[in-house]
């Protein structure tokens, strides 16, 4: 079928107006790699934050535990003010910008709407605290640490905070 | 193999994505006086109207690439049409209770339409309580009973969960309810 008759088979002024536009090339369609690309992004944001929010929660949860060791961690109490003064809180806007972009991806390009907005921020923030409590019990998340949390409360009293000398506190 | 009149909106939007222009001008002639009269009722502006459907019909055509076909594509353009109609209002480009909006309500129900309606919304004179709620529970009941909408569908034409959708319905009905008594008309 010819341009032409496509857009006379247009049966209104509107119908005609639209077609006359996507025929002239005026209008065009976006790739399907737009899409795509739109879909890897709002995954990237999602786990972006999620990395940003547990990364935090290592942190602090290596901070509460320094303070409420059992055992002495002379050297890791010593430096907690250098810890706090150290504090990232670069990261903390990164996690709530991060936040906000995957919400609204999610929100605009998903079918995340169909659940209300505070469930799905409190599972992602949820989540990303138990990984970043993981984290933390673990060794991770800190930083050129090359050792857990672990270390730095159960050092030795020969080796008092050796693990929190070193770090993400630097 | 079947005539295009034939297909669902799916099937025809699968066409429009292999570069078939024509199957759109059928998208096109399914849709607009659907969501003609469903934008009159949310900005009051029959011109306005136009103008915003016909960019809704632009907005699908550059998008259609990113339709996910296992949901349906009448919410889809629906939900393109609702984001036009409130730049729109936003814009500032509304709102009178011009003549043509009465005949573009006059001429796109059709009584089926109405015969299925709530009986006990059923009433014409409840058209000027529904204009009197506020936008969110007008477009929750005007899709529901003018466009035969499920809540499911009327979530994903509004972006919100279809309990939502479910309690501004109930608030609407309810709201609407007042109006009508306080205006006189006995639902």
């Amino acid at each position: 079928m010819t341009k032409q008759k496509k857009t006379q088979s247009a049966t209104t002024p509107m119908q005609q107006a639209v077609l006359k536009r996507i025929e002239s090339g005026e209008v065009r369609m976006k790739s399907r790699v737009y899409f795509v690309l739109l879909t890897a992004l709002t995954i990237l944001a999602t786990v972006a934050a999620g990395l940003v929010i547990s990364y935090l929660v290592s942190i602090v949860t290596f901070i509460i535990r320094i303070q409420t060791a059992n055992t002495p961690a002379l050297g890791a109490r010593a430096n907690l003010s250098e810890a706090l003064a150290n504090f990232p809180w670069w990261a903390v806007v990164l996690a709530v910008g991060l936040v906000a972009v995957a919400l609204w991806l999610m929100r605009t390009h998903g079918r995340m709407y169909r659940h209300k907005t505070s469930i799905v921020l409190l599972v992602l923030v949820a989540s990303s605290v138990i990984l970043g409590v993981g984290m933390s019990y673990a060794g991770i998340g800190h930083p050129e640490s090359g050792m857990g949390v672990n270390h730095s409360t159960e050092q030795s009293p020969h080796d008092p905070g050796n693990g929190a000398r070193r770090g993400w506190m630097k | 193999m079947r005539k295009i009149t034939e297909l669902s909106d799916e099937e025809i939007i699968a066409l429009v994505r292999g570069d078939d222009v024509d199957a759109y001008g059928e998208i096109m002639a399914r849709y607009e006086s659907k969501l003609t009269r469903y934008v009159v009722y949310l900005i009051h502006d029959a011109m306005v109207a136009n103008d915003v459907v016909q960019e809704t019909f632009i907005k699908t055509y550059k998008n259609v690439q990113g339709f996910n076909p296992k949901y349906k594509f009448s919410s889809w353009i629906y939900r393109i049409a609702h984001n036009e109609a409130m730049n729109a209002i936003k814009m500032d480009k509304h709102i009178t209770h011009d003549l043509d909006v009465e005949e573009v309500r006059e001429a796109a129900y059709e009584t089926t339409t109405i015969r299925d309606i709530d009986r006990s919304i059923l009433k014409n004179d409840m058209q000027a309580c529904l204009d009197s709620i506020d936008l969110k529970y007008r477009e929750v009941l005007m899709l529901q009973y003018y466009e035969h909408m499920k809540y499911d569908e009327i979530a994903d034409v509004l972006h919100v969960p279809p309990a939502t959708v479910g309690v501004w319905a109930a608030r609407g009905k309810s709201k609407l309810r007042v109006l009508c008594e306080k205006k006189g008309v006995h639902l």
